[in-house]
C-alpha cells in the first residue's frame, strides 16, 4: 500500500506536482540526511545538502527511469551533492578519502563513547553509511533497503561487519577485553 | 570492559555517537531557498549552453581527438613512404592476374606493364598473349589481326 503510494506521488512529481515531490522530501529527509552526514560529518551541512539534492532531483525527475528505485535514486543524487560540498570545502584533496572525515565530538563524551566515534570515523564509505541510516533515526531494515537498493540480508550484513570492525577497533585500543 | 556475547553496549555505544534529534523538513524554506535557486540555474544553463567547454571537458571527447591526430600522423607517414612500393606491386599484381588474351592485351595491363618494366616487359606480355591466343599463331601477326583474335576469345 504504502509502495503504491509512493509510486503514485512520484508520478505526480514527475509530471510537475511539488506538493507530492514535497511529501516524498518529508519522508525521506531524516534518510538523506542520515547518508549527507555519514559523508560530511556534519548535522548542519548535512541538512543543507539533503535539501540541496532534493531541488536537483526535482529539476532532474524527467531523467528518472525506474520509478520503483526513486529513494535509491535519491540517495545516489545526496551522497554526490555531499561529495561535491565536501570537495568545495576543501577538507580533502582526495574526495574518495571520505573515511577521513572526522564525526565532531561532544561535550561529556566518555573514553569509550569517544573510541567508538574514532572507530565509526575509520569505517569504509558503505559501512558507516549503514551504521548512520540505523542508528540515526533507528530506521527499520526494509527502509535500510530500500534507501540503499539492496536487500535486507545485505543490510543485515553490512549492519554486523560494520559492528565487528567497530569491536576490533575498540579491542586494539584496549577498550575491551577477551577474544572477538 | 569485558566483551559480552550480545551487543546492546555497543548498540547504545553507538546510538549515543551518532543518533540525534529526528530532522524536520521545513517545505517552505526548501522551495524558497533551494528549489528557486536551483531551477533558474538550469533555465540558464538551458539558455546558454557552452557546447565547446562540453566537448573541451570531456575526457572521451579528449581521448577520441588524441586518437584521431595519431591515426592521421601514422597515415601519412604510412602513405608517403609506401607509395611506389604499393604501385609497383599493384603493377605486378596486373601483370601477373590477367589469365585470358583479352585481359592481357587489355590498355590498363599493357600501360601498367610498360610502367613496371619498360617496353621488355611489354614485349613479354604479348608473347604470353600470343601463346594464350592458340597454337596456330606461331608467325608473326599484325595488330589487326591480333585484335580479331582477341575479339574471338571473347565470344567464346
Amino acid at each position: 500500500m504504502a509502495r503504491e503510494s509512493e509510486l503514485a506521488l512520484v508520478e505526480a512529481a514527475i509530471d510537475g506536482d511539488t506538493d507530492s515531490f514535497t511529501e516524498l522530501c518529508r519522508r525521506y529527509y531524516p534518510a538523506m540526511v542520515a547518508i549527507a552526514h555519514s559523508v560530511l560529518g556534519d548535522r548542519h551541512f548535512a541538512e543543507d545538502a539533503a535539501q540541496e539534492a532534493f531541488a536537483k532531483a526535482f529539476s532532474w525527475l524527467s531523467k528518472l527511469r525506474k520509478k520503483e528505485k526513486f529513494a535509491c535514486w535519491l540517495a545516489t543524487i545526496c551522497r554526490n551533492v555531499s561529495r561535491d560540498m565536501l570537495r568545495a570545502k576543501g577538507r580533502l584533496s582526495n574526495p574518495d578519502d571520505l573515511t577521513k572525515v572526522v564525526i565532531p565530538s561532544e561535550d561529556g563524551d566518555n573514553e569509550l563513547t569517544e573510541a567508538v566515534r574514532e572507530a565509526v570515523t575509520s569505517l569504509s564509505r558503505t559501512l558507516k553509511e549503514v551504521i548512520f541510516l540505523r542508528y540515526y533515526d533507528g530506521m527499520p531494515y526494509d527502509q535500510i533497503s530500500e534507501v540503499l537498493g539492496i536487500s535486507k540480508t545485505a543490510v543485515d550484513g553490512r549492519l554486523r561487519r560494520a559492528k565487528k570492525m567497530v569491536v576490533e577497533y575498540l579491542h586494539r585500543s584496549g577498550f575491551v577485553e577477551g577474544p572477538l | 570492559m569485558k566483551l559480552q556475547k550480545d551487543d546492546k553496549w555497543l548498540d547504545s555505544a553507538l546510538s549515543r555517537v551518532i543518533s540525534s534529534d529526528k530532522p524536520q523538513f521545513d517545505a517552505e524554506r526548501w522551495k524558497e531557498q533551494y528549489l528557486k535557486q536551483e531551477l533558474s540555474r538550469e533555465k540558464t544553463a538551458k539558455i546558454t549552453p557552452n557546447v565547446w567547454s562540453i566537448l573541451i571537458k570531456s575526457r572521451i571527447t579528449k581521448l577520441a581527438a588524441v586518437v584521431v591526430v595519431v591515426l592521421a600522423v601514422c597515415w601519412l607517414a604510412v602513405s608517403d613512404r609506401g607509395e611506389p612500393e604499393q604501385q609497383q606491386t599493384n603493377a605486378r599484381a596486373v601483370a601477373v592476374t590477367p589469365e585470358t588474351p583479352a585481359e592481357l592485351m587489355s590498355v590498363i595491363s599493357l600501360s601498367m606493364v610498360f610502367r613496371d618494366g619498360d617496353m621488355e616487359a611489354m614485349e613479354e606480355q604479348f608473347d604470353k598473349a600470343e601463346k594464350l591466343v592458340g597454337p596456330g599463331l606461331k608467325e608473326r601477326i599484325t595488330i589487326d589481326q591480333l585484335i580479331c583474335e582477341l575479339e574471338e576469345c571473347k565470344q567464346i
